[in-house]
């Protein structure tokens, strides 16, 4: 089975871990790229999918509340990337306020993902990156 | 009087003497000389234009009866002042006949003596300067009333431009006085509420907005003079949107009210206006055409109480702010905690019993954290969220998914539950919802260890509002606690029962959302009715 590429843009690493165990959990071969602020995330979208660096990534993984960069700004980034534009979206965000979920469905986002409070939940995750992916 | 005088002739005779020899001679004499005597007496009479007795008896007549229909009082002194003429209405008033007033004065006829003696003087001068005279004199009349007079002499000049005699008329103006007096009283006491009025007052005329006059109270809040100025002059750092509201006043006649009407302008002359809210109305003033040429403003300063009322309001929209903010990155940590909390002490921390009840604490500890977080923000949200203008809610609509998601606490309580038609109120379906389920929840919450719970829910009307009653057969509580309950993390029974303290407040905070208010009231030992009132959905 074929590794999936993952870009994730999280700031809290408690989360990055979560994120770990979700794929674990649901035996995900994956091969995880993270940026830990929306500068970051900027910078490897501009350079991906170009000779000589990372290709698309299959899936974004995308914090809205990124420090330096606005999680939202890095969305709108990535849809206008040359090839990469296309590519699945899973908001995660602890914020549920009506105004992010909007925005971030203008942008095609697949799934919202509230950061839940249990373990299990969290777990959850995996199954909806194998739902995005298709993979299901 | 001179037409027939025999003895005269006689006398004449008498004095030309007689003798016998030229008796005829002499008789042509005195026949010739009686004929020249009666043409001068015709000549005399034509000069003098007298004329018959019965021509000036009929003209005497014609004056007395269109006098004597003269409501006014009419009469004639002669230069002694002594009446000669008195005419019927001043006749009556004096309840003489005319023979009994002619010949006498004012003293005669017993006029009080100081008003009798400037009477009198009063004529004499009308004789002496030749001028009309006009006075007024106050009067006691017969039944005690008293009243004002109005009166004039005119002098009566005679064909060789002498005073012949002085007329006079006397008029009652005692209503014209009156109504004047009436009149000045209402003025004054006009004038007194318009100085004394503690509201501003400005009378603007024409076009051009001149100051006609303006209250103290208005001269001391724009602090400077403007009488007869025009308005613009006085107050040229005064905005647009009082230019608009005159020339709406003035166009279309109506009034312009408006409470707290922003109105910035110099008053402590520092060259920079303030701001400045007023209560005003501009009324127009009319002329008797309808035309409106000027309006009145009166204003009442409420500056003091928009400032205290937008500090608040925006202390408040900190406060909301700060509590949504707070509980929301509470929030954060708090998750991280809880996850890790669990993946590790399941993960890596073996079959323990003491680390087994640590586990416990650590769960229960976050749990309540987690609650109280999610509460705060709840509470926090009702007034947070978008302050859209909301529609009508169906309480029946509210009461059933309130509901669905208590039916499984109400099936194990083996709660029973009367509900009568609810009605539909201003407000939102669902955040009455929540209400509800915080009721319901607080209903099975405190109930009688050995009583099935019986929750009766009904609503009546009152007036423009329905009240919705919510009664249980529960523990009930003080009464002196039916205001505390309602208060932020106000718990009664933190031991035995959970709950973060917040529930009613929320109700309270979502039913204050909508203009209504919420109360409660208690027995202990025999259940508690708490009441929402709404406004019904017509309510404007």
């Amino acid at each position: 089975m074929r590794k999936i590429r993952i870009l994730l843009a999280e700031d809290n690493l408690a989360d990055v871990g979560m994120v770990r165990e979700a794929l674990n959990a649901h035996k995900i071969a994956h091969e995880l790229h993270v940026t830990v602020n929306g500068e970051e995330a900027l910078a490897f979208m501009a350079r991906m999918g170009k000779p000589g660096e990372p290709g698309c990534p299959d899936i974004l993984l995308l914090d809205l509340n990124l420090p330096r960069a606005d999680g939202l700004d890095v969305l709108r980034e990535l849809r206008r990337h040359p090839s990469c534009a296309a590519i699945p979206v899973i908001v995660m965000s602890s914020s549920d306020a009506p105004r992010d979920r909007e925005a971030a469905g203008i942008h095609g986002v697949i799934c919202y993902f509230a950061k839940p409070m249990s373990f299990e939940e969290f777990i959850e995750l995996g199954q909806l990156i194998k739902d995005a992916l298709g993979e299901g | 009087m001179i037409l027939q005088r025999p003895g005269k002739s006689e006398a004449l005779g008498h004095n030309i003497g007689v003798d016998d020899n030229g008796m005829t001679a002499q008789a042509d004499r005195v026949e010739d000389l009686q004929a020249r005597i009666r043409l001068l007496e015709d000549q005399l009479r034509e000069a003098r234009g007298a004329r018959p007795e019965a021509e000036l008896r009929q003209q005497w007549r014609t004056f007395d009866t269109a006098l004597s229909h003269n409501l006014d009082f009419n009469y004639i002194f002669d230069l002694q002042g002594r009446f000669t003429y008195v005419n019927r209405a001043l006749l009556s008033l004096w309840k003489k006949p005319l023979e009994e007033a002619v010949g006498k004065n004012f003293f005669d006829l017993q006029y009080p003596d100081e008003l009798a003696a400037r009477l009198q003087r009063q004529i004499q001068q009308v004789i002496d300067t030749r001028a009309n005279l006009r006075d007024q004199t106050p009067y006691v009349g017969a039944a005690g009333e008293t009243g004002y007079y109005e009166y004039t002499f005119v002098p009566v000049i005679g064909e060789t431009g002498k005073v012949e005699a002085v007329a006079g008329s006397t008029r009652d103006i005692t209503d014209h006085v009156r109504m004047k007096e009436a009149l000045a009283l209402s003025e004054h006491k006009l004038q007194q509420v318009f100085s004394q009025a503690p509201v501003a007052i400005v009378v603007l005329r024409g076009p051009e907005y001149v100051v006609e006059m303006a209250n103290p109270s208005y001269c001391a809040m724009v602090n400077r003079d403007l009488v007869g100025q025009r308005f613009e002059e006085v107050l040229p750092e005064l905005g647009s949107d009082v230019w608009e509201a005159f020339r709406k006043v003035m166009e279309t006649g109506l009034p312009f009210v408006k409470n707290e009407f922003h109105v910035p302008y110099d008053q402590n002359k520092d060259g920079v206006p303030e701001d400045h809210w007023f209560n005003v109305v501009y009324h127009p003033l009319c002329e008797a055409d309808g035309a409106v040429s000027g309006l009145a403003a009166v204003c009442s300063e409420v500056t003091t109480q928009v400032i205290a009322r937008k500090e608040l309001e925006r202390a408040n929209r900190e406060l909301e702010e700060f509590a949504y903010v707070a509980s929301h990155d509470l929030q954060e940590p708090l998750r991280t905690v809880s996850i890790y909390t669990k993946l590790l002490l399941e993960r890596y921390i073996p079959e323990d019993p003491v680390a087994g009840e640590y586990v416990g604490f650590v769960r229960q500890a976050v749990g309540r954290m987690a609650e109280l977080i999610k509460d705060l923000l709840i509470y926090s949200k009702v007034v947070h969220e978008n302050d859209t203008e909301w529609g009508t809610a169906d309480l029946n609509e509210s009461l059933s998914q309130a509901l669905k998601v208590m039916e499984g606490r109400i099936g194990e309580a083996g709660a029973e539950l009367v509900v009568t038609t609810l009605p539909t109120v201003r407000g939102e379906a669902s955040q009455l919802a929540h209400v509800f389920q915080n009721l319901l929840s607080n209903s099975l919450k405190y109930r009688r260890a050995d009583v099935a719970p019986r929750i009766f829910i009904s609503a009546k009307r009152s007036g423009q509002d329905w009240i919705v009653a919510v009664e249980d057969n529960g523990i009930g509580f003080e009464p002196e606690y039916s205001q505390r309950i309602f208060g932020l993390f106000k718990r009664l029974h933190k031991d035995e029962y959970p709950g973060t303290g917040l529930g009613l407040a929320i109700c309270q905070r979502i039913v204050g959302r909508y203009g209504g208010r919420m109360w409660a009231e208690g027995r202990p030992g025999f259940g508690a009715t708490f009441y929402i009132s709404l406004p019904g959905c017509e309510a404007a």
